[in-house]
C-alpha cells in the first residue's frame, strides 16, 4: 500500500506559522518539512499545543490572518504547485476538490439548518457542475458509499438528527464528493465512542484503497496512528522531532519524546507496570526554551542538548530524530 | 514583537521610578502620562489639578460648606477623599512599578487589564467618574443656587456671558448652576434605580435559576406579569395618584427594572448551575445559601454588571423623558428633562436652554453605553480561557 | 489489602436513574431516559472498581446517584452499612465527609473567581477541619498532590490541565474521605500528563488506604488502575470480573467486541487482528430494546428469540466473573 518512492503528493517545506498576539509572538508551527506520498497514509502526532492542527490548516489556508502568518520561507507545494501566497481564489478550487477535510467536531461542521443532503449537493454542484436533479442522486451514492443505512432517506435530515458516527460519515461523503488526491483527517475520531472509531478508520481504510487517496491523519492517540498509518511524524512544541515508518516509530523510537509518550501509556503485557509518565507540561508556544525543546522534561539530558537540535538522519530514508544523541540510542536498543 | 514592547515599558516604568516619585508627590498622574498610561495619568492629573482648583479658588466657599447642609458638608468630603486618593494612588502606583510580572491574577483583574485596554470605553468611564464626582462637588461648584433668580427685568435670557457661562432662563436663573444641579437629580435616580432593580434582580433570578421547578415557574410567572405591564402607564398612574418626588419616581424605575436582570441571572445560573465546580460544591456538603452567594453569584455577574450599566443610562433618557412630560421631578428642582421642556418654546430665541441640557444627557447616556459595551467585551466567557 | 470476606464498604442493588423527557398535559413526565437502569454491584474496602463503556451507557449517572448528587429513581445504594437513600440533610453532610467526587472537566470543575486557597480553606471552614490554621492545612493538601506551596494564591486560569485535575484531587482529599468517585478524571488531558495524574491517584490509594470507583471510557487505562471491571452498556452492566479475567476471557459479546475494537499502539500484526466491528449506533436510553438491551447489534452466534423477549441476569461464577447474556461460554476458568 505504501508507495516507497513514488513522487511526493504535498510537499512542506519549512513551514512556519507564528500568531501575532498581545502576549507575544506564539510560534506555533516552527520550521516542519514533510512529504505526503501519493495513496500513502502519513500520522502526525503529537499532544495538543504541539502544532498539529496549525500545520494542517495551513496547508489549507484555512487560518484567519491577522493573527496568524505563514512566515517567509514557508512552502507547501501540491504535485509541485505552490500553494503558499497562491491566492484566495486558487485555494477555494484546490479545497474540497484537491484537498479534502474532516474535523474532530462533525456537528460543527455541518450547517445545522440545512439538510445533510442539500450540503453534499452544494458541493458538488459548486465543484462539479451537477443539476440539482443530479447532484442530489449523487448524494445519495455517496452516502450509500460511507455506509449510512437508508441514504435516500437520511439525504433529507439534518444534522442534530443523525448520531455522532453518522455525522463524520456525511462528513466523509462530503469530503469524498470530488475524489480528493488528498484527505486531512484532523483527530476524526476523537469525538467518538471506541465502536464507533473502528467502524469510522475501517470506512476510511477501505475507501483509501478504493479511491487511492492519500490520508494525512492528525490525532494524539498514539493506537489509531498504530493501526492506521504508513509513515508517522511525531510533532512536539511546534517542531518535528520523529520521523520514521509505523513500525520505526513504535519498535523502535529514537527520540525521548516519543519513548516518553509510549511509556506513559498502559503496558499490554503487564496491564498493572507502573506507567512511566513524562514530568512537567508542554512549554508556552510564546516562550520555547532554547536549544532543544524537550530538554526540560528529557529524563536523558545532559550536555550538548542547551544547543538547538537539527532532525538527524537514522539510516534509512526517512528515518530522523531531533536529538543530536539518537543515532546511540538507536544502537544500544530501548534503554529507557 | 509585542514582547519586547512589553519588558520595554518595564524598563521604562523602573527608569522613572525614582525621579517619578518627586514628579508624582507634586503632580499625581504626571509620571503614569509620561509612561503612555493615558488613561490613568490623566484621571488622576485631572482629579488633582480640578479639585485643588477648588481649594485655591474659593476657601471661603469651602470652609463655610465645613458647616453647611449635608450636601455640602458631602461636597467637602468628596473633595478630601479625591484629593488624598489621587496623590496617594499615584505614590504607590510609582513606588510598586517594578513588581510587574505577578501570579494569582483573579478572573476581575483580567476584566479589569482587558477593559483598559479599550481606549472609548476608558475615555467612557473617565467621563462618568467625572460627572459622579462632579454632582458631589455641585455645592462648592456651581456658580449661584439652582434656585436664585437675578434681575428679571435686565437678566432673562441673557446668553453666555463671563458672569452666566451657559446664559440664563427665562426667570433669570443661570443655566450652568441649574445643569450642575440637574446632573445630581439625574445621576442619582438613574444609580438608584438601577441598584434596587440589580440587587432584587439578581437574587430572584439565581434563586429561580438555582431551585428550579415550583420556585422557578413562580418567581418567571412573575417577572412576565412585571414586564408585560406597561411601565409608562403604572407611572402615570401613580404620579396621578401620589405627589410626585425623585423618592417616588427612583422607587418606580427600580421596582419595575428588575425583571430584566432576574432573567440575565437566571439564564446564566442554569448554565452554571451544570458546571462542575457547582457539583463539586453539593458534592462537598455546602448549603444552597453558600453555593447560590459564593459560587453562582460571582460567576453571573458579568452580565449583569454590563446590563446595570446600560440599565443607568436608559433610565436616565427615562426620567428625562418623564420630566420633559412634566411626570418627573417637578419645578424648581432643577433636572435636565424639565430644563430641556423650558427651553423648547424659545428654541430659536434662546438656544442654550435646551441644548446644554440635552447635550449633557447625550453625553453621559454615551458614556454609559460606551462603558457598558467595553465592559461586555472585557467580561466575556469566551474571552476566558 | 482487599478482604472480601468482609461486607463490602459500597453496594448497590437495582439502582435506577430517569431522567423525565418534555412534559405530559398535566405536568407529568410522558417518558424518560433511563440513564441508569437496574445496576448492581460491590466495592471492597481498599480495592478499585472500573466502570467502562461508551458515551451515555449510564456509567457517569451511575457514579453521581451513588453519593447523591442526583437522586435516585429507585433501588438500594448502602455504605458501610448505612442506607444512603435513607439519609437525612445533616447525615448526607456526614456522609459526604466519606465519599468524594472527582470530576473530569479540568475547566468547569473550579470556581473561577477563588483562589486556590479560598477553594480549599472554605470547606476545611464549612466542615470545622484544619483546626486553627486552615492555610497550613491547605499548604498541606497541595503538597499532598505534588503542587507546592507558592501555588495557594493563584486561580485556577493560571494553571495547566494536569495541574488543575489535581487541584480538584486537593479539593476532594481536604474533607479526608475514604471513597473517591473518579469521573473520566483523566480523560481531558495529554497522554504524558495522564500518566501523572494516575499514578498520583495510585500512590493516594495506597498511602490513604483510598477505595476508588474509577469511570472512564479508555480500557486500556481502566484495566491498569483497576482490581475489577464493570462494563456497562445502555444502562445496565453486561459484565464484571477481575480486570486480568475480563480482558483475557471476556464473557460478554459486547464486551468483547469493545475490547477488539481498542486500537493497540503497536503496528507488528496489525493486518492479521481479529477485530469485532459492531453495525449501528446504540439505541435510544428512551426506549431501550426488550429482553437484552444488546441484542439488536449482537454479533453472537446463538443470538435468538429468548434475546429478544428475556432480559439476561448478570450471573456466572458467584461472587467472580458475571454476565448478563444467555449465551455466555460456560465452564470458563474461575477466578483466583
Amino acid at each position: 500500500m505504501s508507495a516507497e518512492s513514488a513522487p511526493a503528493l504535498l510537499s512542506v517545506r519549512d513551514l512556519r506559522t507564528w500568531f501575532f498576539t498581545d502576549q507575544g509572538v506564539a510560534k506555533a508551527v516552527d520550521g516542519v518539512s514533510f512529504d505526503v506520498r501519493a495513496g500513502e497514509t502519513l500520522g502526525i502526532v503529537g499532544e495538543s499545543g504541539c502544532g498539529k492542527t496549525v500545520t494542517s490548516l495551513s496547508v489549507l489556508g484555512l487560518l484567519p490572518q491577522p493573527p496568524a502568518r505563514v512566515m517567509e520561507g514557508s512552502s507547501v507545494r501540491l504535485r509541485g504547485e505552490e500553494l503558499i501566497g497562491s491566492g484566495e481564489r486558487r485555494m477555494r478550487a484546490l479545497r474540497g476538490n484537491e484537498i479534502s477535510m474532516i474535523f474532530q467536531e462533525p456537528m460543527s461542521s455541518l450547517n445545522p439548518v440545512y439538510k445533510i443532503g442539500g450540503q453534499i449537493a452544494e458541493s458538488l454542484r459548486l465543484h462539479r457542475g451537477m443539476d440539482r436533479k443530479a447532484a442530489r442522486a449523487e448524494a445519495v451514492r455517496l452516502l450509500a458509499e460511507v455506509g449510512l443505512s437508508e441514504p435516500e432517506r437520511r439525504v433529507d435530515e439534518y444534522p442534530h438528527q443523525l448520531s455522532g458516527g453518522m455525522r463524520q460519515r456525511v462528513m466523509i461523503a462530503m469530503a469524498l464528493s470530488c475524489e480528493p488526491s488528498l484527505l486531512i483527517a484532523d483527530e476524526p475520531t476523537t469525538a467518538l465512542d471506541v465502536t464507533v472509531q473502528a467502524q469510522i478508520l475501517e470506512l476510511l481504510a477501505e475507501l483509501r484503497g478504493k479511491f487511492g487517496m492519500a490520508v494525512l491523519l492528525i490525532t494524539h492517540d498514539l493506537g489509531v496512528v498504530a493501526e492506521v498509518c504508513d509513515r508517522v511524524v511525531v510533532m512536539y512544541a511546534g517542531q518535528i522531532v520523529e520521523t520514521g515508518t509505523v513500525y520505526d516509530i513504535f519498535g523502535e523510537p529514537a527520540h525521548p519524546y516519543t519513548r516518553g509518550l509510549l511509556d506513559s501509556l498502559p503496558s499490554v503485557e503487564d496491564p498493572g507496570k507502573r506507567l512511566d509518565s513524562i514530568p512537567g507540561t508542554v512549554p508556552n508556544p510564546i516562550d520555547w526554551p532554547t536549544g532543544c525543546r524537550f530538554r526540560a522534561r528529557c529524563p536523558l539530558a545532559t550536555e550538548g542538548c542547551e544547543l538547538p537540535q537539527d532532525l538527524v538522519e537514522l539510516g534509512e530514508e526517512g528515518r530522523t530524530a531531533r536529538c543530536w544523541r539518537a543515532p546511540s540510542l538507536v544502537a544500544t536498543g530501548a534503554a529507557t | 514583537m509585542s514582547s519586547d514592547v512589553g519588558s520595554l515599558v518595564v524598563e521604562h516604568h523602573q527608569g522613572t521610578s525614582r525621579g517619578g516619585r518627586l514628579l508624582s508627590a507634586i503632580l499625581p498622574g504626571l509620571p503614569q502620562l509620561l509612561a503612555g498610561r493615558w488613561g490613568v495619568g490623566s484621571a488622576a492629573l485631572l482629579t488633582w489639578v480640578g479639585l485643588l482648583w477648588i481649594v485655591v479658588a474659593r476657601p471661603s466657599r469651602v470652609a463655610s460648606a465645613l458647616g453647611g447642609a449635608w450636601d455640602e458638608q458631602l461636597a467637602v468630603g468628596t473633595l478630601v477623599v479625591g484629593l488624598s486618593t489621587a496623590w496617594l494612588w499615584s505614590w504607590r502606583d510609582v513606588a510598586a512599578a517594578h513588581e510587574v510580572k505577578r501570579v494569582g491574577v483573579s478572573v476581575w483583574e483580567l476584566a479589569v487589564r482587558a477593559f483598559s485596554k479599550n481606549r472609548t470605553a476608558v475615555a467612557g468611564l473617565l467621563v462618568i467618574v467625572g460627572l459622579y464626582v462632579i454632582a458631589l462637588l455641585t455645592p462648592l461648584v456651581a456658580p449661584y443656587d439652582p434656585a436664585f433668580q437675578g434681575d428679571l427685568l435686565r437678566e432673562r435670557y441673557v446668553s453666555a456671558s463671563a458672569a452666566h457661562p451657559l446664559g440664563t432662563d427665562q426667570f433669570a436663573r443661570d443655566v450652568l448652576s441649574r445643569l450642575l444641579y440637574g446632573a445630581r437629580i439625574s445621576l442619582l435616580i438613574g444609580f438608584v434605580a438601577v441598584s434596587i432593580s440589580v440587587t432584587i434582580g439578581t437574587l430572584l433570578g439565581a434563586i429561580a435559576g438555582f431551585l428550579g421547578g415550583i420556585v422557578d415557574g413562580v418567581i418567571m410567572r412573575f417577572v412576565d406579569m412585571v414586564i408585560s405591564f406597561p411601565r409608562l402607564v403604572l407611572l402615570i398612574t401613580i404620579i396621578a395618584l401620589f405627589e410626585p418626588s425623585i423618592f417616588l419616581i427612583t422607587a418606580v424605575l427600580g421596582l419595575t427594572l428588575w425583571p430584566g436582570t432576574a432573567r440575565i441571572v437566571r439564564g446564566e445560573v442554569l448554565s452554571l448551575r451544570e458546571r462542575e465546580f457547582v457539583q463539586a460544591a453539593t458534592a462537598l456538603g455546602f448549603s444552597k445559601t453558600r453555593i447560590i452567594l459564593r459560587h453562582l453569584i460571582p460567576n453571573a455577574l458579568g452580565p449583569v454588571i454590563v446590563a446595570a450599566t446600560l440599565g443607568i443610562g436608559n433610565t436616565i433618557v427615562l426620567e428625562a423623558g418623564l420630566s420633559f412630560l412634566g411626570l418627573g421631578v417637578q419645578p424648581p428642582t432643577p433636572s435636565w428633562g424639565t430644563m430641556v421642556a423650558d427651553g423648547r418654546n424659545v428654541l430659536l430665541n434662546a438656544w442654550w436652554l435646551s441644548t446644554f441640557p440635552g447635550l449633557a444627557i447625550v453625553f453621559t447616556v454615551l458614556s454609559f453605553n460606551l462603558v457598558g459595551d467595553g465592559l461586555r467585551d472585557a467580561l466575556d466567557p469566551r474571552l476566558r480561557s | 489489602m482487599i478482604d472480601r470476606s468482609l461486607p463490602p464498604l459500597l453496594s448497590v442493588r437495582g439502582l435506577e436513574k430517569h431522567f423525565p423527557l418534555g412534559q405530559g398535559m398535566l405536568g407529568r413526565a410522558v417518558r424518560h431516559v433511563k440513564a441508569v437502569d437496574g445496576v448492581d454491584f460491590a466495592i471492597w474496602r481498599g480495592e478499585t472498581l472500573g466502570l467502562v463503556g461508551e458515551s451515555g451507557c449510564g456509567k457517569s449517572t451511575t457514579g453521581r446517584a451513588v453519593l447523591r448528587l442526583l437522586e435516585p429513581t429507585a433501588g438500594e445504594v448502602h455504605y458501610d452499612g448505612m442506607d444512603v437513600r435513607a439519609l437525612d440533610r445533616e447525615s448526607l453532610r456526614a456522609f459526604r465527609r466519606r465519599a468524594q467526587f472527582v470530576f473530569q472537566d479540568p475547566f468547569g470543575s473550579l470556581n473561577p473567581r477563588l483562589s486556590v486557597g479560598a477553594m480549599l480553606e472554605e470547606v476545611l471552614e464549612v466542615h470545622g477541619l484544619g483546626g486553627a490554621n486552615r492555610r497550613d492545612r491547605a499548604v498541606e493538601l497541595l503538597e499532598l498532590v505534588g503542587l507546592r506551596p507558592e501555588h495557594i494564591d493563584r486561580y485556577p486560569h493560571e494553571f495547566s490541565g494536569g495541574q488543575r485535575q489535581r487541584l480538584g484531587v486537593a479539593r476532594a482529599l481536604s474533607v479526608e474521605p475514604e471513597f473517591l468517585v473518579l469521573d473520566e478524571p483523566v480523560s481531558a488531558l495529554d497522554v504524558s500528563v495522564q500518566a501523572q495524574v494516575v499514578n498520583l491517584l495510585e500512590d493516594l490509594q495506597a498511602e490513604l488506604g483510598l477505595t476508588y470507583l474509577f469511570i472512564a471510557h479508555d480500557l486500556a487505562l481502566v484495566e491498569h488502575v483497576s482490581d475489577r471491571v464493570a462494563v456497562m452498556y445502555l444502562g445496565r452492566i453486561v459484565e464484571i470480573a477481575d480486570a486480568a479475567n475480563l480482558y483475557r476471557e471476556p464473557r460478554h459479546p459486547y464486551t468483547r467486541a469493545l475490547l477488539s475494537a481498542v486500537p493497540r499502539p503497536d503496528p507488528v500484526g496489525r493486518e492479521q487482528r481479529e477485530r469485532i466491528v459492531l453495525q449501528g449506533d446504540v439505541p435510544s436510553a428512551v426506549d431501550p430494546p426488550m429482553g437484552c438491551p444488546f441484542h439488536p447489534r449482537c454479533p453472537h452466534p446463538a443470538k435468538d428469540d429468548v434475546c429478544g423477549s428475556v432480559r439476561p441476569l448478570l450471573e456466572g461464577d458467584p461472587g467472580g466473573h458475571l454476565a448478563a447474556c444467555h449465551y455466555q461460554p460456560s465452564g470458563v476458568e474461575t477466578s483466583t
